[in-house]
């Protein structure tokens, strides 16, 4: 049981990683990136590439793929977000998006094969144990990457002018705007943030998997479970959810069956969703007349 | 006419005949092929209903599919029932579940939505993969027989000519729908939610009846693909499979008649004229669906019917099937004459909090039927929260309202109208992409009685009321004195001419109250003086009008009460020489001169 909560709390800080990129994006303009999945997928044959085949250093590793999937991320927003706003269809950035990931999948399929690259652990295969239960140095650095990441974040958003203008365009987009903020370049940076996550996400997630162009629906699908359960704008709230989710996978695995284990955190989503529609941490958005 | 009609319909025929002949010359991989489209054709008809009729996307039908494939395949395979009884269990249960969905996904719409379909997909598949002692997990269920009748198995050109018949019924029930009260409802919600609530339609039942329907042909799809395909397993039912069904009604045209065989039809068949086609195939679906989205959102249909303007059935002359009687009497049905100076809206220490701001605060108020009452007050007086609060949109925080001695108190816009509240929009709020005509007839929604079985197969007694609505929508824009085109898109009119036709649809409602939201704004000099004699028009038939208005000659000239607030308070009130001789309402627009 301490096993299940360990691993558990291992996966769950991933999947919270990846959904922040759903946080970052839905925050400036109520859009998410249903691709978001693909972007980690990328990023962590990325990872195959860089550490693999061309022996680059762990650290360097993660910034090539940070800034690769990053630059996708801003290409995302031109081809997939921007041109969909006022599409007859209110939800056309929905299909925009997952068709891009259907595009990146398919490019990634050609370029990397469909068979699953092995990528070392950085740290090794060793077991360390502590309490009783083994655990991956893997599962160790996991959760470390993420605390990185969401306080380098919050930092951002809190100490630099970027970070204040995204604030200010997550708030109120058209007084941003009046305020001489490009709020289409926030839009465009808060993708490009996204991908960031997508990216580092994805060097984590290689050693775990294999680095395999298919595996991003199914990543991209759970950290959105992640993202819903926690409340879309709330990163605090996907942590949260994140770690939940990640345990309550693993309990559902150990005592229902390995193979209901998505049953478990999907059906804990739509029962999030009749109960409360926000989220752990969300606010609940009234329609107004 | 007669000529230029058989001419039209030249090319169906001809397709129709190439299809029914297509057995007795084609190779049986491509009737199979064929048939597969019909199965696709009837998913993508749900498919339409959902997202096209209402907006409402999902990416989860792919699962109801599989519910639908399972069942009937199961039942027939294990139970022995036939075709016929294990594809109508199919229909029954896709429906019950996609009602239980919609019960979780009409709780937070848009993304959520989305959320909770793919949730929902993810299930079923995982479902069926685990559950193999039930479902036959990763090997599926095999040797499912082909329909039959007394125990005769129909061949492969009976099965194609079922599957094109159900294919066809399915386009034409939509099509009906779509004409139908039922359909103008569902298009009504996804151009204006508040708009259609102030009308009577209610949103939460338009959505989940869309999204049972779309549920029920769905299943019905995923029976006849399990009795076409004899084999299923789970892996058919995955996401990728909800986004090719969402894909084929995009590329289609949304909401159009024609769109999901259009769409299905050039999407299925493109993989069978590119030779090694597979493995580009998904990333041709990515490209086309960027494409659509970008060069014709309204899809491949959208393109045709775009470019020959709609007409409608133009049969309908105002005053023909209104059998004599003059309009006044029909749309005056509900407001009671004798009522007249009675006591109609009762408005009781009624508060209304934001947050902090009291945007009403203990308000109480009445007003006398058969009256125009006017609401007047410097803008943030809370006078359109006030029709918000009489109209069923908000709630009140404190206090009673109550109308026609009846207690009304939080009861919800679509209930408000059904006890003969009307109102307009201080912006108006049209349906911009439907008809004048259909904007019209979405008011009279609650008027029209006939039934969803009577829409989906468009019965002579739902056409005799069809006509007899048209006729007095019509009718209605004569008497507001519309001049325009009835047959115009909503989204097209000019500003005047919007404000007149948001009346009209307000007025077929059969309002006994109606709420007129500074209807003056933004008028000429010219239209406000025929905007004075419509609202004595509709007063004169019996209907009390309260009136939010800044212009004062109006105001002035035409009530008979004149009621002043401001800061969400009432600060006087009484006939409009009283009013304006109060200092306090002085005061309060022009301040305090002292």
């Amino acid at each position: 049981m301490l096993q299940a909560t360990l691993s558990g709390l291992a996966v769950g800080s991933l999947f919270a990683l990846i959904a922040v990129g759903y946080n970052l994006t839905y925050a400036v303009n109520r859009t998410v990136n249903f691709a978001h999945g693909q972007w980690v997928a990328v990023g962590s044959l990325l990872a195959f590439t860089l550490l693999v085949q061309w022996r680059i250093p762990l650290l360097i590793t993660f910034i090539g793929a940070a800034v690769g999937m990053g630059i996708l991320g801003v290409v995302l927003e031109r081809v997939g977000i921007r041109p969909m706003r006022g599409h007859s269809l209110s939800l056309g950035f929905i299909m925009s998006t997952l068709a891009v990931g259907i595009i990146l999948e398919n490019v990634a399929l050609f370029w990397w094969g469909s068979t699953a690259l092995y990528v070392p652990p950085t740290f090794g295969e060793a077991r360390l144990t502590v309490l009783g239960a083994g655990i991956y140095p893997q599962e160790i650095l996991i959760p470390f990457v993420t605390t990185l990441m969401i306080g380098g974040l919050s930092l951002l958003y809190r100490t630099t002018r970027w970070g204040r203008a995204l604030r200010a365009t997550a708030e109120n987009p058209e007084a941003a705007r009046l305020m001489g903020i490009n709020t289409n370049r926030m839009v465009a940076f808060a993708y490009g943030l996204g991908g960031v996550m997508a990216g580092v996400a994805g060097v984590l997630v290689a050693p775990l998997t294999g680095a395999l162009a298919t595996s991003g629906g199914h990543l991209g699908l759970k950290a959105f479970a992640v993202a819903i359960v926690g409340g879309l704008d709330s990163i605090a709230g996907t942590l949260l959810a994140g770690l939940f989710l990640g345990v309550a996978e693993q309990f559902g695995a150990l005592y229902i069956s390995t193979g209901l284990r998505d049953v478990v955190v999907f059906g804990i989503v739509i029962a999030m969703l009749l109960i409360r529609p926000s989220g752990f941490l969300g606010t609940r958005e009234d329609e107004k007349v | 006419m007669k000529r230029s009609s058989v001419i039209r319909a030249l090319p169906g025929v001809v397709a129709l005949a190439g299809l029914l002949a297509l057995p007795w010359w084609a190779q049986s991989y491509y009737v199979h092929i064929v048939a597969l489209i019909g199965v696709f054709v009837v998913v993508a008809v749900g498919m339409n209903i959902l997202v096209g009729f209402t907006g409402l996307v999902s990416l989860g039908h792919a699962g109801l599919f599989a519910v639908g494939a399972y069942t009937s395949a199961l039942l027939s395979t294990r139970a022995g029932l036939t075709f016929w009884l294990s594809a109508a269990a199919a229909i029954a249960t896709a429906s019950l579940v996609g009602g239980v969905l919609a019960l979780a996904a009409l709780r937070a719409r848009g993304i959520y939505l989305a959320m909770v379909t793919i949730a929902f997909g993810i299930i079923v598949e995982q479902v069926a993969l685990d559950r193999a002692e039930f479902t036959g997990g990763f090997m599926g269920v095999s040797s499912i027989p082909p329909p039959s009748v007394a125990g005769v198995a129909f061949p492969p050109a009976f099965r194609l000519y079922l599957i094109l018949a159900v294919a066809g019924g399915s386009l034409w029930l939509a099509h009906n729908l779509r004409r139908s009260r039922w359909g103008r409802g569902l298009l009504a919600v996804r151009e204006n939610r508040v708009a259609a609530e102030s009308l009577g339609v209610s949103r939460y039942r338009m959505e989940s009846t869309a999204f049972v329907l779309s549920a029920g042909l769905t299943g019905l799809g995923g029976a006849l693909y399990a009795h076409q395909n004899a084999f299923i397993a789970p892996n058919i039912f995955t996401f990728d499979l909800s986004v090719l069904m969402l894909l084929l009604v995009i590329l289609g045209g949304l909401g159009t008649t024609w769109g999901p065989a259009i769409g299905t039809g050039v999407l299925l068949i493109l993989p069978e004229l590119i030779s090694g086609f597979e493995e580009y195939r998904l990333i041709t679906y990515g490209a086309v669906m960027l494409a659509c989205l970008y060069l014709m959102p309204q899809g491949i249909a959208g393109v045709f019917e775009g470019a020959r303007a709609r007409s409608y059935s133009g049969e309908a002359r105002p005053g023909l099937a209104l059998e004599g009687r003059p309009l006044a009497a029909v749309l005056s049905g509900r407001a009671a004459v004798d009522e007249r100076g009675r006591s109609l809206v009762r408005v009781e220490q009624v508060s209304k909090a934001f947050g902090g701001l009291l945007a009403v605060s203990q308000l109480s108020l009445e007003i006398r039927a058969g009256t125009i009452h006017s609401l007047i007050g410097p803008n943030g007086a809370g006078k359109t929260t006030l029709v918000n609060l009489l109209s069923g949109f908000y709630r009140p925080t404190a206090g009673e309202i109550s109308f026609r001695e009846r207690r009304v108190t939080g009861w919800a816009a679509h209930r408000m109208v059904g006890v003969g509240v009307a109102r307009t929009f201080q912006t108006t709020h049209l349906f911009p992409r439907l008809t004048v005509l259909e904007n019209v007839l979405v008011g009279l929604h609650r008027h029209l009685s006939e039934g969803f079985g009577q829409a989906l197969f468009r019965t002579p007694r739902l056409r005799t009321a069809e006509r007899r609505a048209e006729a007095e929508a019509l009718a209605a824009l004569e008497f507001v004195g519309f001049p325009g085109d009835p047959r115009e898109k909503a989204g097209n009119l000019a500003f005047g001419h919007q404000r007149l036709l948001e009346i009209a649809r307000a007025l077929v409602t059969r309002p006994v109250l109606l709420l007129l939201d500074e209807p003056a704004a933004g008028l000429t000099s010219w239209e406000i003086t025929e905007l004075d004699k419509l609202i004595t028009r509709i007063n004169s038939m019996g209907v009390t009008v309260l009136l939010i208005e800044h212009h004062m000659d109006l105001v002035m000239g035409i009530s008979d009460y004149v009621t002043v607030l401001d800061y969400g308070k009432k600060i006087a009130e009484g006939t409009p020489e009283e009013v304006q001789a109060n200092p306090q309402v002085v005061e309060a627009y022009l301040g305090n001169e002292a």
